[in-house]
């Protein structure tokens, strides 16, 4: 028999339990009767309700004795002692009465726990004390949901932008699919976001021929300004600042980069500090480590230029021949450079000091190039190439120390004319909310693709 | 099954010789003398081409995405009309610019299809004007008052035979291809020997009697290095021989505008035609600067869009064959107005 199972009641010992159990109750209406006679000859007031307390607990009592005598699962030994317990004084019997307020419950209590009244009560607190935790515990849950609905809310209120655009892309190998595109842009060539995405700009190079800035939603804010110098200003490339916001414009036909702030306002232009002549800046980007790596289609030949902050050029990449009119560079964490060399058809991979790590060319291979353009790398790392004569964008996931080529794993796009569908896409930018926003030069717009 | 061997190899020879010419050139889509052929996919499809020609693209969109506007795949803008450097910096035109002291490129010879940058401005009796018409430093663009339009269909003015009937010409919808061969082909800025929609007629009444029909050979030096001067100008070195782009760019321009190749004589007398009567002569191949010289076409004319401006009695003259005014059409003028004529005439 399994030691924690109390012994089943039988009729040879349920008899005299319920006889003693009769007994004690019967002696407990009496001595309550004589208490209660008593106290209203005294005076006290509550004389009449606690000896109706007193013989609702003893007749509790000796129901619940009744009960047990019929097979109950309370032994006839408790039965006995809550019989014993209600006989054992007034006071008791009082407390009982008061607390619990009402017959049938001061019996349950009295019959149920088994123990005596002193226990009783405690029994009661403990069991209040548990609900108050309970209670508090459930307020502090609604406490933090309701604070967290508010941020949500606030949130939402602020960007406009619901709260799966914070979350990674559920797979790593899966493209973006379009969410929406960004029109009145005039035949846009390049395009840059701020990290939080609520600032997108776009260079346009026909209509205006200015970088226009667009919130999130496409709504357009404004336009960069160039200096009025009576130059025929076209801008290029764009690109952010992450560490102030700050917005770099080249501009191949005057032979400039010119620097806004993230709200418009023209501030100055960004140049070799030894000047460089025929200078014709393409690319644009900044690398981890805070210098400027800008492609320069100027004689001899098409290269890579790296300048510290205030203009000084620190380094020049590329031989004679090397590259054939390279566009656009990114970065990933570890420093590593993507460049798009387009007229070569290929993408060359660069260690921070320059050197060539691996190529991706043309070919019929899945990820092969035709005219890169535009290439952007993503919060995970993953590598995005525009081509804009395969009217698509190939996507890649970077390579490693064992092979520096990237791997391709997806792309996304086709031509035409359709939500979803290029006409010579170029530029590309992506957010820390893994948006992905493409220009679609002959479509006049910028499209938006997300996870 | 030797003899069919020997065949196949043959034509296989063949093939890759045929193929050679069209690889060899160091036109904008082969790079340098080694033929990738991977590079036909970029352009153009062999089943499932959505344009004509097998290209994927429509052709216009296809040629900016290189040429366009902010020069990203080449050194020649043609929608801006602007010439970036091309090799050295010896063939950059220097405009120090103020608060940096660099020098960016020049103007497209051809001027743009949307802006250009020539210098048209001719002032004061007898002025030779030394710039104007040139195409020189980049300073400010300006929007084409004429162009060769492109993907329109527009009047190929004097095409067609010497006719005692009214004709302007034939209507036809010009593409870049119309003149150009992206695949290079050695001649100069890769101009075709005989341009689309050449007038293929019988050529009856032309003078001088030459043989349109023939592909015009414009010579090329090599490495892109066309010209460092203005080769339209009397002092370009590269206007005189057999050879040379002023040689024959006349009757090249003349494949389409038949009847305005015009002889010596031709301002003297009448041609027979209705609209296109007494001409002024255009088969010099060599440019003195004065009138007893002949000019040829590009001398007065570019190829792609001017900027020059059009005065009052300018406007008024009309289209040939219409008697509606033309407006602020410049005729594709280098000159404002009829600053051409001055340049010779000095009247």
């Amino acid at each position: 028999m399994n030691p924690i199972e109390p012994a089943a009641p039988t009729p040879e010992t349920a008899a005299p339990a319920l006889a003693a159990a009769d007994h004690a109750a019967l002696a407990a209406q009496a001595e309550a009767a004589a208490e209660a006679e008593a106290a209203a000859e005294a005076g006290l007031p509550q004389a009449s309700g606690a000896a109706a307390g007193a013989g609702a607990a003893a007749a509790g009592g000796a129901a619940v004795a009744e009960a047990a005598g019929a097979g109950a699962a309370a032994g006839a030994g408790d039965a006995a002692g809550a019989g014993a317990a209600a006989a054992g004084g007034a006071a008791v019997a009082e407390a009982a009465g008061a607390v619990v307020a009402g017959a049938a419950l001061a019996g349950a209590v009295a019959a149920g726990s088994g123990a005596d009244g002193a226990a009783g009560v405690l029994a009661l607190e403990a069991e209040e004390r548990r609900k108050r935790r309970r209670l508090t515990l459930v307020l502090a849950l609604l406490l933090i949901l309701i604070t967290l609905l508010t941020l949500v809310s606030a949130w939402y209120l602020i960007f406009r932008r619901p709260l799966t655009d914070l979350l990674p892309p559920t797979s790593q190998n899966a493209p973006p699919t379009y969410l929406f595109s960004i029109y009145d842009a005039s035949k846009p060539v390049s395009v840059a976001v701020s990290g939080a995405g609520d600032r997108v700009y776009v260079a346009q190079t026909a209509g205006d021929r200015l970088v226009a800035i667009f919130d999130g939603s496409g709504h357009e804010l404004g336009d960069l300004q160039p200096p009025a110098d009576n130059l025929p200003h076209t801008p290029a490339n764009v690109a952010v600042d992450p560490r102030d916001g700050d917005v770099y414009v080249s501009d191949r036909a005057t032979g400039a980069i010119y620097v806004y702030s993230s709200n418009g306002s023209y501030l100055r232009m960004f140049e070799p500090k030894v000047p460089i002549p025929g200078w014709q800046p393409l690319g644009v980007a900044l690398s981890p480590t805070g210098s400027w790596w800008i492609t320069d289609l100027s004689a001899p030949y098409h290269r890579i230029e790296v300048f510290a902050q205030d203009g000084t050029l620190t380094a020049t990449i590329g031989a004679a021949g090397m590259f054939d009119f390279p566009n656009m560079i990114a970065f990933d964490a570890t420093g590593n450079a993507y460049v798009t060399d387009s007229n070569n058809g290929r993408l060359v991979i660069l260690d921070p000091a320059g050197q060539v790590l691996a190529t991706v060319g043309r070919g019929a291979a899945p990820g092969n190039l035709g005219l890169p353009r535009g290439v952007a790398t993503d919060p995970t790392g993953r590598l995005y190439v525009v081509d804009a004569t395969g009217q698509l964008v190939h996507l890649y996931r970077a390579g490693t120390s064992a092979d520096w080529r990237p791997v391709f794993i997806n792309e996304f796009g086709s031509e035409g004319i359709g939500n979803g569908q290029f006409s010579f896409p170029n530029g590309i930018a992506v957010d820390s909310r893994y948006r992905v926003y493409v220009t679609d030069r002959e479509n006049d717009r910028v499209q938006v693709w997300g996870y | 099954m030797r003899r069919l061997a020997l065949l196949l190899a043959g034509g296989a020879l063949w093939l890759l010789l045929a193929a050679a010419p069209a690889l060899a050139d160091n036109g904008p889509h082969h790079q340098g003398a080694s033929p990738i052929t991977d590079g036909c996919s970029g352009c153009h499809r062999a089943h499932t081409g959505q344009n004509p020609g097998l290209l994927t693209n429509a052709q216009t969109s296809l040629c900016f995405t290189c040429h366009g506007t902010t020069g990203t795949g080449a050194t020649t803008d043609v929608q801006d009309g602007v010439q970036y450097a091309p090799i050295t910096t010896s063939q950059v035109t220097t405009t120090t610019r103020t608060g940096s002291g660099t020098t960016y490129a020049g103007a497209l010879r051809g001027g743009g299809f949307d802006k250009a940058v020539i210098d048209s401005s001719l002032t004061g009796a007898g002025s030779t004007g030394a710039n104007a018409g040139k195409v020189g430093s980049l300073t400010q663009f300006a929007l084409t008052t004429s162009k060769h339009s492109v993907d329109l269909a527009g009047t190929a003015w004097g095409a067609g035979d010497i006719s005692s009937t009214a004709d302007a010409g034939a209507s036809v919808t010009l593409t870049c291809a119309s003149c150009h061969d992206p695949h290079g082909n050695g001649r100069y800025r890769v101009l075709k020997p005989t341009p689309d929609n050449a007038y293929t007629g019988a050529y009856t009444g032309i003078t001088p009697s030459q043989s349109f029909m023939s592909n015009v050979n414009i010579g090329d030096v090599s490495a892109y290095v066309y010209t460092t001067t203005d080769y339209w100008h009397p002092e370009d070195s590269n206007s005189t021989g057999s050879t040379s782009y002023i040689a024959n760019v006349s009757a090249w321009c003349a494949s389409c505008h038949t009847r305005y190749l015009a002889g010596a004589t031709s301002g003297s007398n009448a041609s027979g035609d209705a609209i296109f009567s007494y001409r002024h002569t255009t088969t010099g191949n060599s440019f003195a600067g004065n009138a007893s010289t002949a000019p040829t076409c590009v001398q007065c004319h570019v190829a792609h869009g001017s900027n020059a401006a059009v005065g009052t009695n300018s406007a008024a003259v009309p289209l040939p064959g219409s008697s509606a005014a033309r407006g602020a059409n410049s005729s594709l003028l280098r000159i404002d107005n009829r600053g051409v004529c001055q340049k010779c005439h000095h009247k």
